[in-house]
């Protein structure tokens, strides 16, 4: 008697060779694909995301992301503060106001496990108590053992395993302990999916590995399908499991784990499979074989979204393929909100406190003084016809409001993009996104689109 | 025969390792699932096979289903077969009434014995979950002399009983 809680509704006059708009619906929420999530990583970006929300009510923003170990800074401090400025009054209020997300904003909290892999955030993970007891004790466990061979390099030992390899054997070690030992899976499940149900995610992603090999790739399925067995149990609600692959870029390159991967998504009784290419840049000249690689993927996804009932993708971190991924078949692109990505590594002296702003022609980002360029040569107009853009024609020297305009710019951007794809369909000119990418820095990423 | 189970279901050193609020849930939803799947019946002893679970465990399950109405059973000689309680005729055949704590949920159902007027049960926790407590079920046809009867019962019983309109 219960229904299934995505639902994929076609709609021939929104559909053109291989790109299709669909209405999705999750958890009783309705998105007009493809939708727009930011990935939201603080509270000051929650707050930016929410006031473009209320101000200007874009429909393709419906959906936003937050990893698992940013839920703490970015869900509950809005939490906090209605607390303490709200008297509860009964049990009603008190659910109401204490819910983490306003409206009705679809939620994904990504596990992000790749973080076992990557060095960054590794630190915050052992710390953060949203995260499986199981992870952080791998972590603290390999941040000693790192600590330790890193001493042994510097004393000059001899026969010091690489840390790349390290790296390599520790993470396939732990994720063939998880595969193999059902109390530490079991375990990792539970927690990850507990604390994406105690967040009000609407769809429940499975904590799975940054795949580097065909081992993880099997582990990552196996995860995925133990994940949907035992979310039931779990979920009062009965909240859809998606299925997740976190994949390295070179993984594209390997047919045999592609063919497995397409083979998978095609059969899976999930409604929604989320993909996440780490550290992909397609536009990069000298990734020729992985752009016909990613061609051939997303002609393959979108028969599956056209011809297999109730199937939808999304994209996670989609960086510079946000704009061909959503005009070819996904339902859901996300990518960074933090506009600064080139600082990440940077001593924090150096940083400029001035984010990047995003260039709705060019489809990439520009620094501040590109920026006021850009304006001057373009007779100290702004170039671009957003709300934020119009409604703000000077540009602020505060860098607390020019990082302000610049956030809210580029949603209402990605927004922008994303009603000129559906237009774009419903006219079927399918041409459209071509001119689009040729007219920006992103020429390469024109081999992508399936056509 | 075989038995059509879900493509994934948990290894019983999985099952084992399950919280037991968790296990119940699971093994529950996991039986459910194994009656939809097999709308011509299944025993006791088949689910056992398919699921390697305990054969306590899922008589225990299949019971608690067939007593809130969420399954039925037909006795064969010395075993049952187990149904899922029919499907819904039309989807708007269904209406809640909310009384007090409690709500009652009218369903039209069909199986394979004919059509049912099922009233369900559920009732809410201090944690506002909803859970199944009990179920009953009328034939379609019946209907008419189940509502006279109620009716009856009211009136003869009226100055004994409270009626909240």
């Amino acid at each position: 008697m219960n229904k299934s809680q995505v639902q994929v509704t076609h709609y021939p006059h929104r559909k053109c060779k291989f790109s299709e708009s669909v209405d999705l619906k999750i958890n009783n929420k309705t998105l007009v694909t493809p939708t727009f999530a930011p990935r939201l990583k603080s509270d000051g970006e929650m707050n930016r995301y929410s006031t473009v929300r209320n101000t200007y009510s874009p429909r393709q923003l419906s959906a936003y992301v937050v990893r698992l170990l940013d839920t703490g800074r970015t869900l509950y401090p809005t939490m906090k503060k209605t607390a303490t400025s709200k008297l509860i009054v009964d049990q009603t209020t008190l659910d109401k106001k204490f819910a983490p997300q306003p409206g009705k904003k679809v939620l994904l909290v990504d596990p992000a496990l790749e973080y076992l892999y990557y060095a960054t955030n590794m630190e915050r993970l052992v710390n953060t108590p949203f995260v499986s007891r199981t992870i952080r004790k791998y972590l603290r466990n390999f941040l000693e053992k790192s600590k330790k061979l890193e001493n042994e390099r510097n004393e000059g030992k001899k026969k010091v395993i690489s840390k790349r390899l390290f790296v390599d054997s520790e993470h396939t070690n732990f994720w063939t302990c998880v595969y193999k030992d059902a109390n530490m899976r079991i375990r990792l499940i539970r927690d990850t999916l507990t604390v994406e149900l105690k967040a009000k995610a609407d769809v429940l992603i499975p904590p799975v590995p940054l795949i580097t090999s065909p081992h993880l790739l099997d582990v990552a399925i196996f995860m995925n399908e133990k994940s949907r067995a035992l979310s039931p149990a779990l979920s009062e609600d009965k909240r859809v499991c998606a299925d997740y692959f976190i994949l390295k870029p070179k993984v594209l390159r390997n047919q045999r784990m592609m063919s497995t991967i397409k083979e998978y998504v095609s059969n899976s009784e999930s409604p929604l499979t989320l993909f996440k290419f780490k550290n992909l840049n397609l536009n990069d000249e000298n990734l020729a074989l992985e752009r016909s690689a990613f061609k051939s993927f997303l002609m393959e996804l979108s028969l599956v979204a056209h011809h297999v009932e109730n199937k939808a993708f999304g994209l996670l971190e989609a960086g510079n393929q946000t704009f061909p991924a959503a005009f070819s078949s996904f339902a859901i692109v996300s990518t960074g909100f933090n506009l600064d990505r080139e600082d990440r590594r940077k001593d924090p002296k150096d940083i400029n406190p001035f984010a990047n702003r995003y260039d709705p022609v060019n489809m990439t980002m520009q620094n501040k003084d590109t920026f006021l360029q850009t304006v001057e040569n373009n007779g100290k107009v702004i170039p671009c016809n957003c709300k934020v853009c119009t409604e703000n024609p000077t540009i602020p020297n505060n860098f607390i409001e020019y990082n302000r305009q610049a956030k809210e710019h580029y949603l209402l951007c990605r927004e922008q993009e994303m009603i000129e794809i559906i237009d774009a369909l419903e006219k079927q000119e399918s041409q459209m996104a071509f001119e689009k990418l040729q007219r920006s820095s992103l020429k390469n990423l024109i081999d992508i689109i399936p056509r | 025969m075989e038995v059509n189970v879900p493509s994934v279901v948990l290894s019983p050193e999985e099952v084992q390792v399950l919280r037991p609020v968790e296990r119940e849930k699971y093994v529950r939803g996991l039986i459910k699932n194994i009656l939809s799947m097999n709308e011509n019946g299944v025993m006791t002893s088949e689910i056992v096979d398919a699921t390697n679970l305990n054969r306590i465990t899922v008589t225990k399950h299949l019971e608690h289903l067939v007593a809130i109405r969420e399954a039925y059973k037909s006795d064969r000689g010395t075993g049952s077969i187990y149904y899922i309680n029919g499907r819904l005729v039309h989807p708007t055949d269904r209406l809640s009434v909310p009384i007090g704590n409690k709500t009652y949920d009218f369903f039209k159902l069909e199986n394979a014995e004919g059509n049912f007027v099922f009233i369900q049960e559920k009732e809410q926790d201090e944690l506002r979950l909803k859970t199944v407590k009990g179920g009953i079920m009328i034939r379609c046809q019946d209907m008419l002399k189940f509502k006279d009867g109620l009716h009856k019962f009211i009136t003869l019983a009226s100055n004994r009983i409270e009626v909240r309109t």
